[in-house]
């Protein structure tokens, strides 16, 4: 996400900046929250958040595709965002089919990895996010390939602004937030801290650990996908290398430097990760060499995920229990 | 359509610089007991060094690769001194996640100092050299049997043989090597027998970096291109071959190496699969292999 021009209508110039920086900020928040379910309580190393958030963003933008009228799939259909008053909702049939996908997705890749350890699904989750992104790169027909595939915007039709999308990405961070303190609150989360904790012990006293480790993947990955929905709108154009393997280890940084393991953590990570990764943009006016900066900055990360590892591997808000797993 | 016997031996070239990526990863998964995410890396520092050596230098290519070598093994010890060192008792993911970093720092650093621009070794393109050229009939269809190998690709081919020698003899007749095995087996034990395991961990990050090294030179005289991603690109491949022989077992690396190599590059005869997606070739080899024999090939152990 470099150097797409700012397309949003409404707001112009700096608030125009400032809004978007914000969308951005909410999206990684939901990432780094749909990631800390599967990493920071269930502990699983998932390294194709990217893949997730790619297969969201486009389901998102197929589904709205028009052939040459505004109609979904294809067929002779409304947006499936209809207006309601004036008001382009709801968008949660496209939120729904983006998180639906990817969920799908999800399970796909759980049932032949999650038996094993931590650093196989490590590995088989890179594989995975490069297939993805091979496919999405390759099927033509499906996503205009590197071309790049414009998203038809129910938004854009409705003249709305982009203080509106904003509002509709803060009410899926909020949904997300409330779904997942709840479910981890739950029985259901507390057996998913034991997995991670010890999964012999939570073996032996009867909960069958594959099948709720199962559900915290999938649910994480569809958690992604919905997040990869809003990015549709809001960039209205994508790429296959928008959603390269970089973003895996940036919403890692943000869940680590928040803190693995509370939804605070993840929320607060992904505001940092925001200003880490958009404020640099400023200083292109200043600074000459740019690329510097850009690799500056990836430098940066690095030292400080190292950091952070090194000397306080729970984060910020984290829950030291989250890193002490042995094996 | 292709000449099966020329993927084959597209395969085993390929197959052999996996080879050089894939020992040293094993190695220290099976010592040091964790991924290293920054593998990759080491082979781009490998190319990277070499086109110094011998573009900037001017130096031999025989020369250049002695460069990389010892600078691979020395960005090892290194990061084993600066940074692994103060993990030996951290748990495998938080090791994995460092080196994720220290992927990240490496390849922004090698951004930095040689930009992203595609850069060559700068060797003479040679003709390959013809073995087979014929068609044979069989059944009505026409058997197009072709083969032709380029300098390079034997050199590799050899030298890749060459180190693997190596490292056999290195694991089996060194007092080094038979205490790289006994740490590999059972850490406290060996240490408790009196094996020095801070040795053996800063030799296994030498040797890993030093394979890598060579390892990276040959992806960029292979490739013909040298670039930032160019070691990241090939991470997934090495670590395929190493969970496909046995995490851990550097001997079942190199078998995994060669199958993964040879598979990816045949893999362009299958009709209807487009060849852009040779590098998913090993994504689906490591699934299938992780759902059928989750151990791999050596089960574990070593040879």
């Amino acid at each position: 996400m470099t150097s797409e021009p700012i397309i949003l209508a409404g707001l112009t110039g700096l608030p125009a900046f400032l809004v978007n920086v914000a969308t951005f900020a909410v999206v990684y928040m939901i990432l780094a929250l749909g990631l800390n379910l599967q990493w920071g309580y269930t502990g699983l190393f998932n390294i194709s958040v990217a893949a997730f958030w790619g297969i969201g963003a486009y389901t998102a933008a197929i589904v709205t595709k028009p052939p040459s009228a505004p109609t979904a799939l294809g067929l002779n259909l409304p947006y499936l965002w209809v207006d309601v008053a004036g008001v382009p909702l709801p968008l949660a049939p496209a939120v729904l089919a983006g998180a639906l996908a990817a969920g799908a997705v999800g399970l796909l890749i759980a049932i032949p990895t999650l038996r094993l350890r931590d650093d196989y699904l490590a590995i088989a989750t890179l594989g995975l996010a490069e297939v993805i992104r091979l496919v999405l790169t390759n099927e033509e027909w499906l996503t205009m390939g590197a071309r790049g595939l414009s998203v038809s915007n129910p938004l854009l039709a409705l003249d709305y602004s982009n203080l509106l999308l904003l509002g509709v990405a803060l009410v899926l961070l909020g949904v997300t937030y409330w779904l997942l303190e709840v479910g981890v609150e739950s029985p259901w989360g507390r057996v998913l801290k034991a997995v991670r904790e010890d999964e012999t012990v939570a073996e032996s006293v009867g909960k069958d650990t594959f099948t709720y480790k199962t559900q915290s993947f999938v649910l994480g990955s569809a958690v992604m996908g919905a997040a990869g929905t809003i990015t549709a709108l809001q960039l209205n154009f994508l790429v296959p290398s928008q959603f390269g393997p970089r973003w895996a280890f940036y919403i890692y940084i943000a869940v680590i430097v928040g803190g693995s393991g509370t939804n605070r953590g993840a929320v607060l990570g992904g505001l940092l990760l925001a200003v880490l990764l958009e404020l640099p943009r400023f200083l292109r006016d200043f600074v000459p060499f740019e690329s510097v900066v850009t690799n500056l900055r990836l430098l940066v990360i690095g030292v400080l995920v190292i950091v952070i590892m090194t000397y306080r591997p729970w984060g910020i808000l984290g829950d030291p229990q989250a890193m002490q797993r042995d094996e | 359509m292709a000449s099966l016997l020329q993927l084959f031996a597209n395969g085993v070239i390929f197959g052999s610089i996996v080879l050089l990526a894939s020992v040293g990863l094993s190695l220290l998964y099976g010592i040091g007991n964790f991924a290293n995410f920054a593998h990759g890396e080491l082979l781009t520092i490998g190319a990277y060094t070499a086109f110094v050596a011998k573009v900037t230098l001017g130096l031999p290519f025989v020369a250049a690769i002695g460069v990389s070598i010892v600078a691979t093994a020395l960005v090892g010890l290194v990061l084993d001194r600066l940074l692994f060192v103060r993990h030996r008792n951290s748990s495998p993911i938080v090791l994995l996640i460092v080196t994720i970093g220290v992927a990240l720092v490496l390849r922004s650093a090698i951004r930095i100092v040689w930009s992203n621009q595609l850069r060559s070794l700068g060797l003479p393109l040679r003709r390959g050299i013809q073995f087979v050229d014929a068609t044979i009939p069989i059944a009505g269809y026409d058997l197009l049997l072709r083969l032709r190998v380029t300098q390079d690709g034997l050199t590799i081919v050899a030298v890749a043989a060459l180190f693997a020698l190596g490292t056999h003899l290195f694991l089996t007749r060194t007092t080094m090597g038979v205490a790289m095995r006994a740490t590999a087996d059972n850490r406290s034990l060996a240490k408790v027998t009196g094996i020095d395991t801070e040795r053996v961990l800063r030799a296994t990050w030498g040797l890993s970096g030093a394979l890598a090294g060579v390892g990276g030179v040959f992806l960029g005289m292979q490739t013909g291109v040298i670039m930032p991603r160019m070691g990241f690109n090939i991470l997934l491949v090495a670590f395929s071959a190493v969970i496909l022989g046995g995490i851990g077992s550097p001997y079942g690396a190199m078998v995994g190496a060669y199958v993964i190599g040879i598979a990816q590059e045949m893999s362009i005869a299958i009709p209807g699969v487009s060849a852009s997606y040779r590098a998913a070739v090993s994504f689906l080899i490591l699934v299938l292999v992780l759902l059928v024999k989750p151990d791999g090939i050596a089960g574990g152990r070593w040879g």
